[in-house]
């Protein structure tokens, strides 16, 4: 049963490898989604193109209907699953910084990765101011070190135990709040896109 | 139909079914595995006797977790010293399972081995790792580290207390933190499989 702890499986170096393949996987989807562009990420920002949010909840409900057929199944200890632990106000403060960053940029740290795989002069650019941010923000992490490590914290905090109901249920309701962004999305794309067509003709 | 259609209709159809379709609980999981994990039991690799026990905590080769899972009253009479009572909801929640640390050595213990046994089972059932159960419960802990003249011995039942205190002293008890440099070592067989960055004892140059 799920899931496997592939260094424990095939060494050191084989679980390294897997790491790779699943990277290199992740990040050809990404390019093949055309996220190794800025412009088309950046448009999600004005409504122009939605590409972003079709292919991230695309994504989503896709891994999140498989897991829990398998975890159902008992393919998959979903227990056993990593969730990223709730650091609230860092999670706020961080995920607006973020924010910025990727509208003045383009790019978010792997659709960054991506473009410099495919050497944009743009994602290259990301990729260094990235590298600078991380040097000063380690370099100053001790002064917030307090607010960051400890601040907000939630453990693991999943949907269904902050709206108290069954995975089944929540899964149901993502995918129907998925299929319902999805008709918005492409309805926003369709007016926007009669508006600048109407906008040039004057 | 256009592709876009038919996957919707799959993820409408496959998100519709799992509300039908049960999510495995831990009773569920524990009732699949208990064949396998008595089978387990039966073998007595996880009860480790107190002396191990004694051995890792008064030791910084492993991490340790001791969890006690007697009700509160034997708990304030008598308990040994860092461990933690716990309750068997805090077994069955997920949340307080996937905050077990895991490199880390975790015992489980009641007064002989029955209710030890079933929350190394519970945790067994969730796939938590390095979980152990004290052999002979806290009354052979007792037996080995604690002072005749504090504890008397009474008839008790299967997992029940069989020393009568003058006083509940919990971790103050007379053997509940024994002094590694006057109880005599005990002879027993090394169970635990080390776990985590092994640390040096002290001693060492370098």
């Amino acid at each position: 049963m799920g899931p496997f702890d592939m260094y424990a499986i095939l060494g050191h170096v084989g679980g390294a490898l897997i790491n790779v393949l699943v990277g290199m996987g992740f990040g050809f989807a990404l390019e093949r989604a055309g996220f190794g562009n800025s412009l088309n990420l950046s448009a999600q920002f004005y409504f122009r193109n939605m590409r972003v949010l079709k292919v991230m909840f695309t994504a989503i409900i896709t891994a999140m209907l498989l897991m829990f057929w398998a975890n159902a199944l008992g393919i998959l200890d979903y227990d056993k699953i990593w969730v990223n632990p709730t650091y609230m106000w860092p999670g706020i403060v961080g995920g607006f910084i973020f924010g910025i960053g990727f509208v003045v940029g383009g790019y978010c740290p792997g659709t960054a990765l991506v473009s410099l795989a495919t050497l944009k002069i743009d994602g290259i650019l990301f990729v260094a101011g990235l590298c600078i941010g991380m040097f000063f923000f380690g370099e100053t992490i001790d002064s917030f070190r307090t607010f960051w490590e400890h601040s907000g914290f939630l453990g693991r905090l999943t949907l269904q135990d902050w709206l108290g109901l069954s995975a089944g249920a929540v899964a149901f309701l993502v995918t129907l709040m998925a299929l319902g962004m999805f008709v918005a999305a492409e309805k926003t794309e369709a007016y926007f896109a009669k508006k600048d067509a109407e906008a040039k003709l004057g | 139909m256009k592709i876009q259609h038919f996957l919707t209709i799959i993820a409408v159809v496959a998100g519709a079914g799992l509300l039908v379709v049960k999510q495995p609980t831990v009773n569920s999981k524990l009732a699949k595995a208990e064949p396998k994990l008595e089978a387990q039991i039966e073998t007595r690799k996880f009860q480790i006797d107190p002396g191990e026990l004694f051995e890792i905590a008064n030791g910084d080769a492993m991490q340790l977790r001791i969890y006690d899972v007697r009700n509160e009253s034997d708990y304030n009479i008598f308990h040994i010293v860092d461990s933690e009572r716990i309750s068997e909801s805090q077994l069955k929640d997920p949340k307080w399972v996937s905050n077990l640390p895991e490199q880390t050595i975790k015992v489980f213990v009641s007064n002989d081995e029955r209710a030890a046994t079933k929350a190394w089972k519970l945790l067994a059932a969730q796939n938590v790792q390095n979980i152990y159960i004290l052999g002979g419960g806290i009354n052979k802990w007792i037996s080995a580290y604690g002072e005749p003249s504090a504890a008397r011995r009474i008839k008790a039942g299967d997992d029940k207390l069989k020393y009568s205190f003058p006083f509940a002293l919990g971790k103050a008890q007379p053997g509940a933190d024994p002094d590694p440099h006057r109880v005599a070592p005990r002879k027993f067989i090394k169970k635990v499989k080390p776990v985590g960055p092994t640390v040096r004892k002290s001693g060492g140059c370098g």
